[in-house]
């Protein structure tokens, strides 16, 4: 299992993020290991878990609004403690990333619109991942 | 008169005290000198007889032995010695036919004389001479002139030089008077008399400087203090002159500058005496003009005769004053009105002179009052047409009355409305994300179906009678409720260990599958397990067919929220047609809102619910909802979407109380009694239309309810009341 690639899912809706994890296990079979998480404090731990365990964790998928900490605050720590992993965001309201302050202070790679299209979402995170 | 050509009127004042003092000193001293005269007149008179008649005893004697005896000489001798005496003029004497010796004295000397003296002062007497043996017989005549005239000269020098004493002194009296009076009368007075013809020229200052200049240390008391009495006068003249100079400019100015016309008009020939420039100005002549007019000219023909009457009987006393409304004829030629008022200037039982007329120019009013009349008369008429009109408009408001009741009702619509279109984007979301996730469980679906349905149906046949257990096991397994993600994390690190101890060979797929199905294996199971390398395919065909059974119910319960969403909207954006009020759960109202909401509120806001059991209220449901969506709104806004929202219902008395308090800044104290108004809001422009607190006040009174506030920092709170 060490040196394996992860991918963390974070949203408030757990059933998106069973949807999320059925797209993406069945794209990438075993090759990355997915891990869910319902808000943004559990994926912090979770990555924090995984990396202890000797896995990379090269992406990050997350919502944009959550209750709690929400998904600016939670990319910018992701960026700050792993520098190295790449965000891709899935929201319903994409304009507010583009005019977020933040946007520099997050390593972002991506945005997909609620409902999202599977090819589309599928793309970017290939993208995310090979460049 | 005659007096003026009288020498005395002629002189000064001194002259004629000077003259009256001589004429009184004359007056004193003539019955005196006459007195006096007579006295001597008679005492002279007296010393000429008296020596007339000695000289006649002495005579008689003396000559009587001369006579007798011829003896010239001796009578020469008496005679001349005789002659001596001044009032003896000449002496004849003589016997019945001769003359014995004749001297007369001319100029002091003595000449034998043959003729009778002349003078009119000389005194004739003859006189014989007796025998002094013998009495009766006569010897000679003796003639004598006697001569009164040095007598007389002697009684006329003694009266000229007492006249001229007297005369003279009366002169000096006299000068001395006119001098003395000249200094101390007539200086002063002239002095007085100048200063006061400078006062009657109204030149008080020369008057002054005359009357100052003037020294009247010399002049009698009386005129001293005529003097000061004149200088007093003089002040208070000047000052009556200034007073009169100052009101008589208030005059002139009042009487220029006054805005209506003011005249004396002559009572008798209705002449104009003295008129102001308002006057002028409103019948349009200049002052000189109009004071060669009389009143009759510039009056309007029909107006003459009323004005002469009052006139009249200003003229005989029978009224003290008049006034009446007149037309003036312009001298351009058009009617002027004027309100004329006219005040006598005499006084009662006095002779008439002239009046003040004061007149004011009301053509304006006379003309509006005029167009007022013709207004009216239209107007009565309008009225009655207006009257017919407003019968009909009053249709037309009620008319409009019944749409505008209901334009409220679409105000309040519309209100709503717009409260929907704010809420859109939410409720977007709100659909999107159950809609994308059957999209991609629909997706899944699809998928699994169209690629391994076939090799599903076949897995029977086709699997080992072991793997087919194992198939079974794990699908039962995963009928168990879903494991959270720390379990599974920690079963995916037990069957990576277990792999690693027995040295056994599977694939990440396999065991992320195994993991996330959440297949519930200890140790020993799992190591049986995978001691088969065909599991991997049970694992597989497991997966798939849980996938399939996540995904349906993942479509089931998205497309549950959904419909909850779809059914707020509808009941929120239903309009009611009945008109009727109804019973009505407000918990569930409530709710509504919320769901509604639900999108903005579920990521700052956390609600608390204080829900009593109420029972139903009576209202207009489709309208209440409007109340929840406004209040919760602003509780929204106002705490800026984080914080906490209390929700509390319960019951009071007959009614039920809803209760929302939001924890965000208040509202602040300057506008908390306008936020009923419509169209006050303090949102940014297309954030709120202003209308919904009034619009939530009109819907709570229609069904008889009620809201009030309270609000400070960190606690506002809207009450509701109900009626049930």
């Amino acid at each position: 299992m060490p040196g394996r690639n992860a991918i963390v899912c974070v949203d408030d809706d757990d059933m998106i993020l069973v949807a999320l994890k059925q797209e993406l296990v069945e794209h990438f079979k075993g090759n990355y290991l997915i891990e869910t998480a319902i808000s943004a404090r559990e994926a912090l731990s979770i990555m924090d878990e995984l990396s202890e365990e000797g896995l990379r964790i090269p992406l990050v998928i997350s919502d944009w609004l959550m209750p709690g900490m929400n998904g600016d605050e939670f990319l910018i720590k992701v960026n700050e403690k792993y520098p190295n992993t790449r965000a891709i965001v899935v929201t319903g309201y994409a304009d507010m990333i583009t005019v977020s302050k933040t946007r520099n202070k997050i390593n972002l790679r991506g945005v997909v619109t609620k409902p999202w299209d599977k090819n589309e979402l599928l793309k970017k995170v290939e993208t995310s991942l090979k460049y | 008169m005659s007096a003026k050509n009288s020498p005395i009127q002629k002189l000064s004042l001194a002259g004629r005290l000077s003259v009256m003092v001589f004429l009184l000193g004359l007056l004193v001293y003539i019955p005196s000198s006459i007195y006096g005269a007579y006295d001597s007149l008679i005492q002279t008179k007296n010393e000429l007889t008296e020596y007339k008649d000695t000289f006649e005893m002495r005579a008689r004697s003396a000559f009587e032995p001369a006579v007798w005896n011829y003896d010239i000489e001796t009578l020469r001798k008496i005679i001349n010695a005789e002659l001596g005496n001044e009032n003896l003029k000449s002496v004849k004497v003589s016997t019945d036919d001769s003359t014995l010796i004749w001297i007369t004295k001319i100029n002091k000397k003595l000449y034998d004389e043959t003729t009778e003296p002349k003078g009119i002062y000389l005194d004739k007497r003859i006189f014989p001479i007796h025998r002094i043996d013998e009495p009766s017989q006569i010897i000679g005549y003796v003639t004598v002139w006697f001569d009164n005239e040095p007598s007389r000269n002697k009684f006329v020098r003694m009266l000229v030089a007492d006249a001229l004493v007297v005369g003279g002194i009366l002169l000096v009296i006299s000068v001395a008077v006119n001098i003395s009076s000249y200094i101390k009368l007539v200086k002063p007075i002239e002095s007085v008399r100048k200063s006061m013809v400078e006062a009657g020229k109204s030149a008080l200052m020369h008057a002054r400087e005359k009357i100052e200049k003037a020294s009247f240390d010399k002049a009698f008391p009386e005129i001293k203090s005529m003097a000061a009495d004149l200088e007093f006068m003089l002040d208070e003249v000047e000052k009556a002159n200034r007073k009169v100079r100052e009101s008589e400019a208030q005059f002139k100015a009042i009487f220029e500058l006054a805005g209506v016309g003011v005249a004396q008009v002559d009572a008798v020939n209705n002449s104009y005496i003295i008129i102001n420039q308002r006057y002028c100005d409103i019948i349009g002549y200049t002052q000189e003009e109009i004071k060669g007019l009389s009143f009759e000219t510039i009056t309007c023909k029909d107006d003459v005769p009323v004005q002469l009457k009052h006139t009249e009987d200003l003229v005989e006393g029978k009224v003290r004053g008049f006034s009446f409304e007149k037309r003036y004829i312009h001298k351009d030629g058009r009617i002027v009105w004027a309100d004329l008022t006219a005040s006598p200037l005499w006084g009662p039982g006095e002779k008439p002179t002239s009046y003040i007329a004061v007149i004011q120019d009301i053509t304006a009013r006379k003309t509006a009052e005029e167009k007022l009349r013709k207004l009216n008369e239209e107007l009565e008429l309008k009225v009655l047409e207006r009257t017919q009109d407003l019968e009909n408009a009053n249709c037309e408001l009620e008319a409009a009355i019944e749409d505008l009741k209901t334009a409220q009702d679409r105000l309040i619509i519309s209100e709503k409305m717009a409260v929907l279109g704010q809420l859109v984007a939410g409720i977007a979301h709100e659909l999107n994300t159950p809609l994308g996730i059957i999209n991609s469980a629909g997706g899944t679906m699809e998928r699994i179906l169209k690629n391994e349905i076939n090799t599903v149906i076949g897995f029977r046949d086709q699997a080992s009678e072991e793997v087919f257990e194992t198939y079974l096991k794990l699908l039962r397994s995963c009928c168990n409720e879903e494991k959270d993600n720390a379990y599974k994390r920690n079963k995916r690190k037990m069957y990576y260990n277990i792999l690693e101890k027995s040295n056994t060979e599977i694939s990440d797929e396999v065991i992320e599958k195994l993991v996330d199905i959440g297949y519930d294996a200890d140790e020993e199971e799992f190591a049986e397990l995978v001691r088969n390398p065909e599991i991997s395919e049970a694992v597989k065909m497991a997966y798939s067919v849980i996938t399939l059974q996540k995904s349906a119910q993942m479509i089931k319960i998205s497309a549950e929220k959904a419909s909850k969403v779809i059914t707020a909207l509808k009941l929120y954006a239903h309009k009611d047609t009945s008109g009727e009020m109804v019973a009505h759960d407000v918990i569930k109202d409530i709710e509504l809102v919320l769901t509604l909401y639900y999108n903005q509120i579920k990521y700052g806001v956390e609600i608390f619910r204080n829900y009593e059991e109420v029972p139903p209220v009576i209202c207009y449901p489709d309208k209440l909802h409007q109340v929840w969506v406004n209040i919760i709104n602003n509780a929204l806004q106002a705490m800026d979407y984080k914080g906490r929202l209390i929700i509390r219902v319960s019951k009071n008395q007959d009614k039920v109380l809803v209760s929302i308090t939001d924890n965000g800044p208040g509202i602040p104290e300057h506008i908390r009694h306008r936020i009923f108004e419509p169209f006050f809001t303090t949102k940014k422009l297309g954030e709120g239309t202003g209308l919904g607190l009034d619009i939530v006040k009109r819907i709570l009174e229609e069904i008889n309810g009620s809201i009030e506030f309270e609000s400070k920092p960190g606690e506002t709170t809207f009450k509701v009341w109900l009626r049930t």
